[in-house]
């Protein structure tokens, strides 16, 4: 819409407390203030039905030319806009002009924000609301979004019930489409779907919804050139701050998901699919040593070489069991698996040992009878075993024995716990994250899903 | 169209509307009453002191799919503002309503059934008003309005100071309505609509913007 003869567009922006008030030229109407005949521009006259006298703060009734005070508040106290008003900023891919600036607070608690009234003649009114430092840029709607118990939906999207309470006008600065009035009171409500969010507010006789959201401070910075003392850093988490954590999180939990179930399901398709055999399945008898004995290897293990036996399944794994009567004593066992065709030996060790007793009132016992060990890889062939075993039995030199048994093809959990593991590692981090920010972010709900963990 | 000259000063009147029965003379502000082929004045059209509004007459649009022209305004006051109400022409001889108000716009047509819609004395904001095609919507505000302003070419005799109840409705997706109870019955359903969407042209330029 600019044309050549335009006034210079942007007013200057960095305007101190009581500064010449420069705005651009055309619309603006200049009137003495009704109350202290301080001058009170308003720049759209005709669209503002009500404007504050910069110098008293009085509120004026703008909608024609007679210029009422409607109210006078507030004399002493001011707030300071962090926007000047008749600043201009691109934000959104339009212009906007802050015209005007209302402080409200929540009458339970008084906590106060900031909202900044943008006008654009062409595409209306938006707001920006300064909350702890958090920005949104919020827009009218005539939509009706549909209140179901905790929600809010729009669209088909859910917005979860954050925020509701009775807020208040606490103190105004410009001008307003409205007859603003300082103690204004409204009901409120907030629903949230971070970066958006949507707030009704009711007045009795009238319902308004918009749509929030979220922006950075730094988007306000560039778009309304404020400097950096006027811009505070935000505190904590704004109700609907996006959150990168919760978003991939959003994203990784069902991927996350259906890897697990892949990886189970391919779980139980291996186990269903090892075949179990029993390869060799033999008591062998050991003679425990004398009474009296000091070298417990020295000459005095036993060795055995058991029959061959067959293992058909090529490059499977190989499960030894050895399940002893010990009591009160330790079994070493040395194995070696050997392919009688190739030479190929694969061998394994075992210490075993069980000691129980009573003492003290009391039954205790260390370690367990039996152990197995697992080799993995076998090639298909003819195997035998030589195993060399020692123990540590005292008393009188006596028989005993130990089952070995040799099972080809078992079904393994190993690989499919370490997938698991290391899978989960990267969605537990980010669920953590993500949990860590929610937690802030609804701190400040009466409507916190986490009330009950934090 | 139909042209015919002004009563007072002998300009040219343009009617591209045959349901146009109103028109102001846009060199003199003489506003007129069509009766067939001839112009009435019956006053003159006083100017707006403040108007700030992107529209005028000749500014054409979208809606629908069809392309609309504007060809006249009403502009109403209440208690507490203002709006304005273009009058569009869109193909042949359609014509609707344009309705801007707090930054908000609506496009809208007036029904020729009335019969589904309460006398005022029953109208209370909240209540639900059917009005086809858009069923049934909510009564939103209720306001007691006066026409401020006239120009181009309107379906009423739009003299300043006309007075009517002027009742919105909205329905959800964005649906709304309006009845007038003035000296007739007149209802208007459409919807609201983004300005970006309606693909305006020909604008009014405004200062500084």
């Amino acid at each position: 819409m600019a044309g050549s003869h335009d006034t210079p567009e942007i007013p200057n922006p960095f305007r101190k407390p009581k500064p010449e008030v420069k705005v651009p030229k055309g619309n603006v109407t200049t009137f003495s203030c009704g109350k202290c005949g301080g001058p009170v521009d308003v720049r759209y006259p005709g669209h503002s039905l009500s404007t504050v006298c910069p110098s008293c703060n009085s509120v004026i009734d703008t909608s024609n030319e007679s210029f009422a005070v409607i109210a006078t508040y507030y004399k002493q106290l001011t707030v300071h806009p962090r926007i000047e008003l008749g600043t201009r900023g691109e934000l959104m891919g339009k212009t906007w002009e802050v015209i005007g600036f209302v402080v409200r607070q929540d009458l339970a608690s008084s906590f106060k924000w900031e909202e900044y009234l943008l006008f654009n003649p062409f595409h209306g009114y938006r707001w920006l609301t300064c909350n702890n430092g958090h920005w949104n840029f919020v827009t009218m709607i005539k939509d009706r979004p549909d209140r179901v118990a905790s929600y809010a939906n729009l669209e088909g999207d859910k917005y979860k019930i954050f925020y509701q309470g009775k807020a208040s006008v606490f103190f105004v600065l410009g001008e307003f489409y409205w007859k603003v009035a300082v103690g204004e009171e409204v009901q409120m409500a907030d629903y949230i779907l971070p970066p958006y969010a949507l707030s009704v507010e009711e007045d009795g006789t009238q319902r308004v919804w918009s749509k929030s959201e979220y922006i950075t401070p730094n988007v306000i910075k560039d778009a309304f050139k404020v400097d950096d003392d006027s811009i505070a850093t935000p505190i904590g988490v704004a109700p609907n701050q996006p959150s990168a954590a919760t978003k991939t999180w959003n994203k990784v939990a069902p991927m996350w998901a259906l890897f697990l179930v892949i990886l189970t399901v391919l779980q139980i398709t291996h186990l269903f699919l090892t075949t179990h055999s029993v390869v060799y399945d033999q008591p062998i008898a050991y003679t425990t040593r004398q009474e009296g004995a000091i070298d417990p290897t020295g000459g005095k293990a036993e060795q055995f070489t058991t029959p061959e036996f067959v293992i058909t399944k090529n490059n499977s794994n190989v499960e030894v069991k050895i399940n002893t009567d010990l009591d009160n004593s330790w079994l070493y066992v040395y194995g070696e698996l050997v392919n009688s065709e190739t030479d190929e030996t694969f061998s394994f060790d075992r210490s075993i040992e069980y000691y129980h007793g009573y003492e003290g009132g009391e039954s205790w016992s260390e370690g367990g009878t039996s152990s197995t060990v697992l080799i993995d890889s076998v090639p298909a062939g003819t195997y035998f075993i030589n195993l060399e075993t020692d123990n540590g039995a005292t008393g009188p030199a006596n028989r005993h024995q130990y089952q070995l048994t040799l099972t080809s093809d078992i079904g393994t959990f190993g690989n499919y716990l370490w997938c698991f593991f290391f899978l989960s590692i990267i969605p537990i981090f980010v669920w953590f994250k993500s949990r860590a920010i929610e937690v802030a972010r609804w701190s400040d709900s009466d409507y916190s899903p986490y009330v009950s963990s934090s | 169209m139909l042209e015919l000259s002004c009563p007072a000063c002998g300009a040219q009147v343009a009617f591209k509307s045959r349901s146009s029965v109103f028109a102001v003379c846009s060199f003199c502000k003489t506003s007129a009453v069509r009766h067939d082929m001839d112009l009435e004045a019956i006053g003159k059209i006083a100017d707006l002191q403040y108007d700030l509004t992107p529209f005028q007459v000749g500014t054409t649009g979208m809606y629908d799919g069809k392309k609309f022209e504007i060809i006249g305004r009403l502009k109403v006051a209440y208690d507490n503002g203002f709006w304005n109400e273009w009058h569009t022409i869109s193909g042949g001889d359609d014509t609707g309503w344009l309705a801007e108000a707090q930054g908000f716009l609506a496009m809208c047509f007036e029904l020729n059934d009335i019969s589904s819609i309460p006398a005022l004395e029953g109208v209370i904001p909240g209540k639900l008003i059917n009005i086809p095609p858009n069923g049934y919507m909510q009564v939103e505000d209720m306001r007691q309005v006066h026409c401020i302003y006239s120009e181009g070419e309107l379906p009423m005799a739009a003299a300043q100071g006309r007075r009517s109840m002027s009742v919105d409705l909205v329905g959800e997706k964005m649906k709304m309505g309006t009845i007038e109870y003035g000296e007739n019955v007149r209802v208007y359903a459409g919807h609201y609509q983004h300005f970006e969407k309606f693909e305006f042209q020909n604008l009014r330029r405004i200062d500084g913007w």
